[in-house]
């Protein structure tokens, strides 16, 4: 088809990560419709663990695209990836406080 | 240390010094609020106590020894002068390096916020205006340039933000309206997306970590805009991504369909989440924001508090003088040019004109805003004239560079007059914003200063005399009850256990409490026995002149004491004078003669001579003799009355010995 033709390995190594982190969220949130949301900071902390990765993978793919080399001039392919991994940093030291 | 608020953060800040983070994060205070206790380690923002307790802790590693008083005291003025730097950053952002030259000078100097950032002032907003211009300025860094490490940056600098002051909600809902305005306007990008999305989820799970702020975030009305924005930049990002990979039409068909029952969904979900309850409704303080009438209408103590009186026009200009005129030259100048910052400081400035013009405490969150405009309007229009400012010399040149700029007779002598003009504007700002800090901003109200008749000054320390008596002559057990006003100054300095102060966080428990300042004195006894009061302080401004004096406040008391069920006795009409007007005369009512209040502060005044040709009792505030002279306390004795008697404390008396005696 014409995503597998026309996209990238890198762009398709990204989208396939998405769509797993896409699977954990979608689980989590269906456990807790199930179980009941005690205890909530886990919960809360798990999900937007999720959705967090989710977008900072999307943004990753945004920044890395070939297609949009004009909106971002400055930021290089390695510059993009040294952001993911700060922000994932930071993100994770959150969660891992919030976890309980 | 000022007023009375820095009073408990100066207190919770020795305690984190004394005690460490854990304890202060644990802390249970049973020393307010009798018999109830605070929570103070999950009700409070810690941000200003974490931030001067590093401070100090920095400093005195290096063994520059200082007492944790004076990093207190000095802590607003530090981080005023690094709010400058980042204003000058962002307007540089916004515009260019020579407009944030001049709105960081004018933030400098600007009355609106040093009202709030004197040295002694040791309150939230000293750090919260700096924390969320850096906000700011970053969240503007982030849209410009889409990566993701600025988002990361302006999502850190929310989470100091959070943790500095309640007024975060600002921020959290208008970077979500500058997003939504930048959608309509055809402005959404890929930077936008990516900056918007990055800082929103994880500024989120950050501002999580307040234990004050809690679940708020996912949970409360105030927070749901940002939920809403958030999920519709991805719907606008998928539908441009749809948009330029499929055929128009069927585009068309789907982009409709989806759009309508999207927004029903929406819309459902949001009606039916808030119907069940499981978003809390917008709570009465925010709420009073947008309905202004409501806090006076249902919560009375909201409403009785000065700073959030809706703000005069006398207010802005004194608060404000040159920026009252140079905002619409600032904005008129974004339109000119707009981009995706400029639309940010226009909906920033709209906002904040709109909430300061609600409530006076607001005008600390539109100075800054308005020095940013202002900067940009005093910079263009001096940028514009100077260019015009041309001498012999410089003719040929115009003529090598060809430029289509229109000329008009003595253009170069108009443009001398626009900027000296300019100059005279920006002197008398100076001249006007030093005399404001030295006459309206600079008295530390704990300590009062006034002109003798002989032009010597008068030093009125009676606040502190009063609190250090009653340091060294109590138990320290005992528990003291006064206006909620004073609780910080109480527990702060004289170190004893109080009902209510001014975290006002349980209104029935100083509704008892006003209950018992307006009852007759045997009411007030049952009340005071219930509470096991042992000393209770009043302030009198009678002999000296002071206006914020209980007797003032007296009404709100009423009000407030007859706002739940156990007051029902109380009505405000019934301490009113025939005529319907509050006096404190002979003509004033029996209710407001006999009540506990009145008694307490004239107690012994009708002995008392104030003034030459007046009789005696004669109230200096209110202008009037009083009605009820001579009089005996059945359940009170007098225990200290400072110097100019501002300060009054009465002792409760034990219950006798033998009954009905």
């Amino acid at each position: 088809s014409e995503y597998s033709a026309k996209t990238p390995q890198k762009l398709k190594l990204i989208d396939a990560y998405l769509g797993y982190i896409m699977l954990t969220g979608i689980f989590q949130f269906a456990y807790c419709c199930l179980v009941g949301t005690f205890p909530f900071n886990a919960f809360l902390s798990g999900f937007i663990s999720t959705v967090a990765s989710f977008i900072l993978g999307v943004c990753l793919r945004i920044q890395t695209n070939p297609a949009n080399m004009t909106v971002f001039k400055d930021i290089s392919v390695e510059r993009a990836f040294a952001d993911f991994i700060f922000a994932h940093c930071v993100l994770h030291l959150v969660v891992m406080n919030f976890i309980g | 240390i000022h007023e009375f608020d820095p009073y408990f953060n100066y207190r919770t800040t020795k305690h984190l010094v004394e005690n460490g983070y854990y304890d202060f994060h644990n802390w249970f205070d049973d020393r307010a609020w009798y018999p109830l206790g605070r929570i103070i380690g999950g009700t409070i923002y810690p941000g200003l106590m974490v931030t001067a307790s590093s401070i100090f802790n920095a400093l005195n590693f290096l063994n520059i020894t200082i007492n944790i008083r004076n990093v207190c005291v000095f802590l607003a003025p530090l981080f005023s002068s690094f709010t400058v730097i980042v204003v000058y950053l962002l307007t540089k952002e916004v515009k260019d390096a020579g407009a944030g030259l001049v709105a960081a000078a004018m933030i400098a100097i600007v009355p609106g916020y040093i009202s709030r950032s004197v040295a002694g002032s040791y309150d939230n907003e000293g750090i919260a205006i700096f924390c969320m211009i850096l906000t700011y300025f970053l969240w503007i860094k982030a849209s410009k340039t889409g990566s993701i490490s600025w988002s990361c940056m302006c999502a850190l600098a929310y989470f100091y933000m959070v943790s500095s002051w309640g007024g975060y909600v600002f921020l959290i809902n208008l970077i979500p309206i500058h997003v939504f305005v930048l959608m309509i306007t055809g402005r959404f990008s890929h930077r936008i997306y990516v900056a918007y999305c990055i800082t929103y989820s994880l500024g989120t799970i950050l501002s999580m970590q307040i234990p004050f702020v809690g679940f708020a975030p996912v949970e409360t009305s105030e927070h749901m805009a940002a939920l809403g924005v958030f999920g519709l930049c991805q719907i606008v990002a998928f539908v441009q991504y749809l948009q330029a990979n499929m055929s128009p039409n069927a585009f068309n068909v789907l982009y409709k369909g989806v759009l309508t029952v999207g927004v029903l969904a929406a819309g459902l979900s949001f009606g039916v989440a808030t119907f069940l309850g499981k978003i809390a409704p917008w709570t009465g303080r925010f709420y009073s924001l947008l309905d202004p009438s409501y806090a006076k209408n249902n919560i009375p103590i909201i409403a009785s508090v000065s700073e959030h009186q809706p703000t005069t026009w006398a207010s802005f200009y004194f608060d404000l003088q040159l920026l009252v005129f140079m905002f619409p030259v600032g904005l008129y100048y974004c339109f000119k040019e707009l981009t995706d910052a400029n639309i940010f400081v226009i909906v920033y400035s709209v906002t904040s004109i709109y909430f300061a013009g609600v409530m006076v405490r607001l005008m600390l969150v539109l100075a800054p805003i308005m020095c940013i405009m202002s900067g940009i309007g005093i910079s263009t229009t001096l940028s514009t004239y100077m260019n015009n400012l041309q001498s012999e010399q410089n003719l040929p040149q115009t003529h090598k560079n060809k430029k289509k700029v229109a000329d008009y007779p003595i253009k170069s002598e108009i443009a001398s007059v626009m900027v000296m003009v300019v100059g005279v504007f920006l002197a008398t700002f100076v001249f006007h914003c030093t005399w404001v800090t030295s006459e309206a901003y600079s008295s530390p109200s704990i300590v009062l200063a006034a002109k003798g008749s002989g032009g010597d000054r008068i030093i009125f320390d009676d606040f502190r005399e009063a609190y250090n008596w009653l340091k060294f002559n109590t138990p320290e057990e005992a528990k003291v009850m006064s206006w909620w006003d004073y609780g910080y100054q109480l527990t702060a300095m004289a170190n004893r256990t109080i009902l209510v102060d001014n975290n006002t966080w349980n209104n029935t428990h100083i509704s008892r409490v006003g209950q018992a300042m307006a009852s007759p004195e045997e009411h007030s006894y049952t009340i005071m026995k219930e509470l096991d009061v042992d000393y209770v302080l009043v302030i009198f401004g009678g002999i000296s002149g002071y206006s914020s004096d209980d007797i003032n406040k007296f009404l709100w008391m009423i009000r407030i004491g007859g706002s739940t069920p156990e007051g029902a006795h109380i009505s405000e009409s019934d301490y009113y004078s025939q005529s319907g007007e509050y006096k404190v005369d002979k003509e004033a009512s029996s209710a407001m003669l006999q009540s506990l209040m009145y008694k307490m502060c004239y107690y012994r005044f009708g002995e008392v001579m104030t003034e030459q040709g007046k009789p005696a009792g004669w109230d200096r505030v209110r202008n009037q003799e009083i009605g009820n002279k001579d009089f005996e306390l059945d359940v009170l004795e007098e225990a200290f009355t400072s110097e100019h008697w501002i300060v009054r404390i009465y002792k409760v008396k034990d219950m006798e010995n033998r009954g009905n005696s």
